[in-house]
């Protein structure tokens, strides 16, 4: 096979469209309770001390100090447009912005130092690259060259993961017992595996080398769908079930032994899915997701002629409920950002029938964000963590007010009035 | 559904949709420099000096993120006489997150962390001492880094 007929193959083979609506849509979905639930309360630590390093030198130099601010005013425009394209708002531009947008929200500091938000631009980076006719133009089973590209990038990251757990430390088991040793949570298989005659030593080595060899399943894995996208070889399910699987049982594993990799696994378990799994369960969640929102859209064309009047209004409403509601820095972000996504969608929209859908779906997304942010402890693990750092860099009077709206914030039963106590302790009396 | 068309992409089995002439090439062009970009950034960890820089190298818990260690710093001022130290109480100055950079040696925080203290003109010297264990726990040799402010006398 030549190579062109075999990158022809690979990369614009047909490839059942209910798989790309789904991974996209679900992908921005979580992304946006992502950067709302778990992003947002890291924002604190922003410009602290007045010290930043970016991800890269020239973004130093462009950017200044980042602080707080400038890091929530990112993180909630990312949200709103990841939830607006989640619904199926916005086109090629909104796409472009989210990839732009997230990208700069950990690359404007090494404070955010995660790998999966390096891997997750590259997933937005892939959606980007879709942006093309609606989903309804499209037929069931088409090209989706980016989808595919987006395979073999996720086949490269395993493969390197793979690689890095190569080295001696691994294989040996050593970075697994390091590993359990602060939680034990390996110890009752190591138990059970001492009680079948393994000696400790040996339990650990396999266990490294199972690491190694999951990695590599999951590659083979993704290098098959990659290579035969309308899986018309019968290997071609069998290695991508085997690669699921053992996708699905590693991400378990990293869950079960509560390794700080935030929403990852999360992302692991959809891409595996919807990318090495069967294609029904997707064209059936497409399916119904269409007829709910074909239902939604005529139930809302009662409205009539005051469609955008009532779809804008609706939009105004909730950026304004966003800013009393919200007690966090550069709120007003939430609502600039979907008042500026209204206006795109109501402009490309192609007929006025569809304004009142567009206000409907906008205004849910800042009510979703809403929720989010103020009924969950993000207000909370903001100031507090905020007043932790500030106690330690000895600014206790800001520590105090931080604190205080931490203890305003914070759910039944917990608080940070011990440490208000504490510090008011320490201070001169007219301060307290 | 069959997806194939009857001429040279009967062969390649592509999609009916696919695009063609110009466009896909321009398509494969794209891809292979997304392609090629994404097996080159992770391929310079190993072939580059610092062994400590592991952002976007998809190491996660790697053996090197598995040592543990304790970072100590401390600086000469101008004002001190040649060779004392001061003990510096760094969660005072930075936030933890950085210091957890210079606990693991990262070239770009430990770099920009010595212009940042140099832009005090009383900083002569900086010193940045990093006590680790392996993986496996055992004691590694002391790292020392010492920076002298280029502005200093």
């Amino acid at each position: 096979m030549s190579l062109s007929t075999w990158t022809d193959r690979a990369l614009f083979g047909p490839v059942d469209r209910a798989r790309v609506a789904v991974l996209e849509r679900v992908v921005y979905a979580v992304l946006a309770f992502d950067l709302w639930i778990e992003m947002v309360p890291h924002g604190s630590r922003y410009g602290a001390g007045g010290l930043n390093v970016a991800h890269f030198a020239w973004l130093d130099v462009l950017q200044g100090l980042p602080d707080a601010s400038t890091y929530l005013a990112v993180i909630f425009a990312s949200g709103v447009l990841c939830l607006g394209l989640a619904l199926g708002l916005g086109g090629r531009a909104a796409r472009w912005a989210a990839f732009a947008l997230y990208t700069y929200g950990w690359a404007m500091s090494q404070l955010d130092s995660y790998q999966h938000h390096f891997f997750l631009s590259i997933v937005l980076f892939h959606f980007a690259l879709d942006a093309g006719p609606p989903e309804a133009q499209r037929p069931e089973r088409g090209c989706a060259w980016p989808y595919q590209l987006l395979v073999a990038s996720i086949a490269i990251v395993y493969a390197y993961t793979g690689l890095s757990k190569t080295e001696e430390a691994w294989l040996m088991g050593d970075v697994l017992v390091r590993i359990n040793a602060s939680g034990g949570k390996m110890d009752p298989f190591l138990a059970v595996a001492q009680s079948a005659g393994l000696s400790a030593e040996r339990f650990w080595w396999l266990g490294g080398h199972m690491v190694v060899l999951a990695q590599w399943l999951i590659v083979a894995g993704y290098l098959a769908v990659f290579l035969d996208p309308a899986r018309r070889r019968r290997s071609t399910a069998w290695i991508a079930g085997v690669g699921l699987l053992t996708a699905v049982a590693f991400h378990a594993g990293a869950e079960y032994l509560e390794l700080r990799v935030g929403w990852f696994s999360a992302y692991m378990f959809l891409l595996a899915a919807v990318i090495l799994g069967p294609a029904w369960p997707w064209r059936l969640l497409r399916s119904e997701a269409t007829g709910l929102s074909a239902l939604i859209e005529s139930r809302l064309q009662g409205v009539g002629g005051l469609a955008r009047a009532v779809g804008a209004a609706a939009v105004l409403g909730a950026s304004w409920a966003c800013q009393e509601l919200i007690d966090l820095p550069s709120t007003s972000a939430l609502g600039i950002t979907a008042v500026l996504l209204t206006v795109v969608a109501l402009w490309s929209a192609r007929s006025r029938d569809t304004a009142a859908l567009i206000g409907a779906k906008i205004t849910c997304v800042l009510v979703v964000a809403v929720l989010c942010l103020t009924q969950g402890t993000v207000h909370y693990d903001f100031y507090r963590y905020l007043g932790g750092d500030l106690v330690r860099r000895d600014q206790p009077v800001a520590a105090l007010d931080a604190y205080g709206k931490a203890n305003s914030w914070a759910p039944p039963g917990e608080g940070r009035h011990a440490k208000v106590r504490k510090i008011q302790a320490t201070l001169p009396g007219a301060i307290k | 559904m069959s997806s194939e068309t009857p001429n040279n992409d009967s062969v390649a089995r592509v999609a009916a949709d696919a695009p063609r002439g110009g466009r896909r090439r321009r398509i494969l062009v794209v891809a292979a420099v997304v392609l090629v970009a994404q097996l080159i950034v992770p391929a310079t960890y190993y072939v580059g000096e610092s062994g400590a820089d592991e952002r976007f190298a998809w190491r996660m818990f790697s053996n090197r993120r598995a040592e543990t260690c304790k970072v100590q710093a401390a600086e000469e001022r101008v004002t001190d006489p040649v060779g004392r130290k001061r003990p510096l109480r760094l969660s005072k100055l930075i936030h933890r997150a950085w210091i957890h950079g210079l606990t693991r040696r990262r070239p770009d925080i430990v770099d920009r962390f010595f212009t940042w203290r140099c832009e005090d003109p009383e900083i002569r010297t900086i010193l940045l001492s990093r006590r680790c264990r392996s993986a496996t726990g055992e004691p590694l040799p002391i790292d020392v880094i010492e920076h002298r402010c280029q502005e200093a006398p």
